[in-house]
């Protein structure tokens, strides 16, 4: 048996998981905060964006990465985190997606930014896979988020690191991982009161017994390859495009009153997605591409259609 | 020009979609609506030519696309030559006889960079050429798939990472906008239709589809398209910033044919620019002056077309 050339004992990577647009800055801000405040203490780090995410869009879900090492960080071109020991959901409904927990170190850490407590939020996991410890924190009633385009992709960023919702959710991750010093994170974070909240007020369960997490079967290159399109040609798709399923964005799903529907086809011809399609029964809805825009409740003339929190839903 | 079906309203347009669901567009993306009313207006016949923009980026990410008709990347500066080639492709291919097929509609799908600016010259080689292609513009007002920077259509006064404002130039973006359908209006003499529309009024957005395809030649047609990203208004204001930036004048709906201008909505009044504006935060570092600077040229864009009708703020 030999030794693993790649092994990196020493190295805790971090993976930021955000809705695109509205919480990217806060996303960038929870890794670009933790790594300056490892970096005071002599680590060497990494904090960068998924790139196969951007550009991003309202509500995609979007990926923002930290290493952390007390050696130097071998991987440093590794462009994803394959193996996170903490993971953090910026927004609770990512808690549906079942790629967040996805290579997470055995014990390993999942912090939410959610108003509801660690139990309620493990009952939506998909997966609980190698999940040591679940953390809430309710960073949206310790600070406002930073919605801004301001050093977004490379550019120029002018509204300073950690003022928004990522100073509390820092100042939970350390609570829970003591992987930097308290005092590293405030002297860097612009809102040092609010991270100073979120170490404080967030609720920490450890799980009694954590669940091996079972091997997920990969696309190797050359299955990558074979599905490779000749000369860029791909057949046309005829009532939807499996290859790019957006269910998964919405954080409110339409749910429409049949009653108070006069089925004037409003909301379908304003749908941008053509989630809407009118039957014999009224108005349905695809939800497996809905993004939850709300364009349809916004344009209903009856106001026969409410948003619904996505959390209402267990599935 | 050809006969062509109209559509008489929301509750009879067709049901059938060319653009389906299963696409990497914002949530409440005006572009990927475009799409979608443009697509089911031109039916199962059609060819689109995308050049490079969001709805490029956007729609074929990752090897994959939600349209159900032809689709072709085209560099973001010749989509205008590269419908140019497909169009004689199949003309020849008839008149031939090696393809017995109806001649396909060829519309073109660019950004507001493929058509105003980086592809202005294609856009123009393919009018004065007299090819039967639909030239649409989706006008997002930036170049928003690269991160919204300027764009010839930004706005007066818009916020964008290439003119923030500042100390020096306040206001931020210090252009008024190029208005490209009056560009290609007047100078090209075998161009048929031109004509605007907006997302706000999809039934008059898809008869003007319609319209442009029926032509024996060129038409160009200009669609506003609301960007939550890029403009920054929550996505389910898409349709009102539509609505609004047709009440006050700010994006004006017309057709231009044999040299006149044919008003498609009937104003009664105008809003105040204002009432557009201050929903959208690439506004909101604006002072009084540039407001008032805002009002007076679109009091002068609207009197250019024929909008007469008086501004009236609403009642407090």
């Amino acid at each position: 048996m030999s030794e693993n050339l790649f092994a990196e004992p020493n190295l805790k990577q971090i993976t930021v998981w955000a809705r695109g647009v509205l919480q990217n800055k806060d996303a960038r801000d929870v890794v670009v905060a933790l790594t300056e405040a490892a970096a005071q203490e002599n680590k060497h780090v990494q904090a960068w964006e998924n790139y196969v995410d951007l550009p991003d869009r309202i509500y995609v879900p979007v990926r923002a990465y930290a290493k952390i090492s007390s050696d130097p960080i071998d991987s440093r071109y590794v462009y994803e985190n394959d193996a996170p020991d903490i993971v953090v959901l910026v927004e609770e409904t990512l808690v549906k997606n079942d790629k967040i927990l996805k290579g997470l170190k055995e014990g390993g850490i999942l912090v939410v930014n959610t108003r509801r407590s660690p139990e309620e939020i493990l009952n939506f996991l998909v997966t609980k896979g190698n999940l040591g410890t679940i953390v809430t924190v309710d960073a949206n009633s310790m600070s406002t988020a930073v919605v801004t385009l301001s050093g977004s992709e490379g550019a120029t960023d002018a509204t300073g690191i950690g003022g928004g919702i990522s100073a509390p959710i820092a100042g939970a991750v350390v609570k829970a991982s003591g992987i930097v010093k308290l005092e590293n994170l405030e002297s860097v974070v612009k809102n040092p009161a609010a991270m100073k909240r979120g170490y404080n007020e967030c609720r920490v369960m450890k799980l009694d017994k954590i669940e091996p997490a079972q091997p997920v079967k990969e696309e190797t290159a050359w299955d990558l390859l074979k599905r490779m399109p000749f000369a860029g040609t791909v057949d046309s798709p005829v009532s939807e495009n499996p290859g790019m399923v957006t269910g998964n964005w919405k954080t409110r799903r339409p749910v429409i009153d049949k009653e108070q529907c006069t089925e004037c086809s409003t909301c379908w011809i304003f749908c941008p997605d053509a989630c809407i399609t009118r039957t014999d029964n009224g108005m349905e809805f695809n939800l497996k591409y809905c993004k939850g825009c709300a364009l349809c409740e916004a344009t209903c003339p009856s106001g026969a259609i409410t948003m619904v929190p996505e959390l209402d839903f267990k599935e | 020009m050809s006969e062509f079906e109209r559509i008489p309203s929301i509750k009879k347009a067709p049901d059938e979609e060319y653009y389906v669901p299963g696409h990497r567009t914002c949530g409440g993306c005006g572009p990927a609506l475009c799409y979608r009313l443009v697509a089911k207006a031109a039916g199962p016949n059609t060819i689109f030519i995308g050049p490079t923009g969001c709805m490029y980026v956007a729609n074929t990410s990752y090897g994959c696309g939600p349209w159900r008709v032809p689709w072709i990347h085209a560099q973001i500066t010749n989509g205008g030559g590269v419908a140019s080639g497909i169009e004689t492709a199949y003309r020849m291919l008839i008149k031939k006889g090696k393809y017995t097929g109806e001649q396909p509609n060829v519309i073109v799908m660019a950004g507001d960079g493929g058509a105003t600016d980086i592809g202005l010259q294609s856009l123009s080689g393919m009018l004065y050429r007299g090819h039967k292609v639909l030239f649409i513009c989706y006008d997002n007002e930036s170049y928003a798939n690269t991160g919204i920077q300027v764009s010839p259509t930004t706005p007066y006064g818009a916020w964008t990472t290439f003119t923030p404002s500042g100390e020096v130039i306040p206001e931020g973006r210090k252009h008024f906008p190029k208005d490209n359908a009056k560009v290609v209006a007047h100078g090209h003499p075998y161009l048929k239709y031109v004509a605007t529309g907006s997302i706000g009024y999809p039934v008059d957005l898809m008869n003007k589809v319609r319209k442009g395809l029926a032509q024996e030649g060129p038409a160009y047609l200009h669609l506003h398209a609301p960007c939550p990203k890029g403009w920054q208004f929550p996505p389910d204001k898409t349709i009102e910033m539509a609505k609004l930036a047709v009440q006050t004048g700010m994006f004006q709906l017309y057709e231009f044919e044999n040299g006149q201008y044919t008003l498609s909505v009937q104003l009664k009044e105008r809003k105040p620019v204002i009432e557009y504006m201050k929903h959208q935060k690439r506004f909101a570092h604006l002072k009084p002056e540039h407001i008032e600077k805002m009002q007076a040229f679109v009091d002068a864009k609207c009197a250019e077309v024929g909008i007469t009708v008086p501004v009236v703020a609403a009642a407090q």
